[in-house]
């Protein structure tokens, strides 16, 4: 079994850990049943890099410097032709050169294309998506960007979502 | 993300969470949540490694697949080609929250707590046309 604080500093652990043991999960559960095999179904991938097209307004990294509990809750659409040149990667709590470097480390959208074209998977979402996980209240993320994000996906006819964490 | 996995079920379009910290991602109550363990900062791997990333990518989607019911999880088995050392990338400074506790370390319960204090003046509702 993998020791998931294995790659932690010794502070993070520490609030991880105490974090997962405190949580509880919701007594409803969701759950949607794939209707479709993976070969006919249309994947779109969640990053939670805070990754927004070059021309977008960036995620508010200074909004955190001012007030370190609070995280850009909000989310940017990304194209599947993204690459690494179009992008500003702004997430203050991990090393973003290696995303930067290669987008497909937090978004391998050229995997997911190949994937498609080997009919592994149908096809692949004309559209993707970026939040920014440090977040330490949920309310917007939840009430808000959640909500939008579903309705984005619908729209698009997305079949399956693979939420990448960083 | 499993918060938002959650909400996306719920409005009918099936997920599966790729987690670096399953029991984080798992306590939400994701649906089904697979656990790789990766450093932080790279989900799917290292930059340029066409092969492996592809390769945890189509395990993510098949185990997807194979998983019938609530709550699913499998982790899968993969190790880390760097030693830990090296694997853990931190930022080029430490974020602002890890700043801060350094200078008022007695904050580190609140943290733990989850007591945030009130929203931030700058926090607004997400406007999808940005």
């Amino acid at each position: 079994m993998m020791d998931p604080y294995r790659y932690l500093p010794f502070l993070s652990r520490k609030v991880m850990r105490a974090w997962a043991e405190r949580e509880k999960p919701p007594p409803r559960e969701s759950w949607t049943a794939m209707a479709k095999p993976l070969s006919r179904s249309r994947v779109a991938l969640i990053s939670s890099a805070g990754i927004a097209m070059r021309g977008d307004e960036p995620f508010d990294q200074q909004g955190e410097c001012d007030d370190p509990w609070w995280g850009d809750p909000t989310w940017r659409a990304l194209p599947l032709e993204v690459s690494e040149t179009d992008v500003v990667i702004q997430h203050l709590h991990i090393d973003t050169r290696p995303a930067e470097q290669d987008l497909n480390v937090v978004l391998p959208l050229r995997r997911l294309e190949e994937l498609a074209s080997e009919n592994v998977i149908g096809d692949v979402s004309p559209r993707h998506f970026s939040i920014m996980g440090y977040i330490l209240d949920a309310t917007t993320l939840t009430e808000v960007t959640a909500p939008q994000l579903a309705g984005a996906l619908t729209d698009d006819e997305v079949d399956l979502v693979v939420l990448v964490p960083v | 993300m499993g918060l938002v996995a959650n909400c996306i079920e719920d409005a009918g379009i099936p997920t599966v969470c790729l987690s670096l910290i399953p029991p984080l991602t798992r306590a939400t109550g994701a649906p089904r949540v697979v656990g790789v363990g990766h450093p932080m900062g790279l989900p799917f791997g290292l930059p340029d490694d066409a092969v492996n990333q592809r390769e945890l990518l189509h395990a993510v989607l098949e185990a997807a697949t194979e998983m019938k019911q609530p709550r699913s999880y499998v982790e899968l088995p993969r190790q880390w080609p760097e030693r830990r050392s090296v694997a853990m990338r931190e930022p080029q400074t430490p974020p602002p929250i890890a700043q801060l506790l350094t200078k008022k370390p007695w904050l580190l319960s609140r943290l733990i707590a989850g007591d945030v204090p009130d929203h931030h003046p700058r926090a607004r509702d997400p406007d999808p046309g940005r």
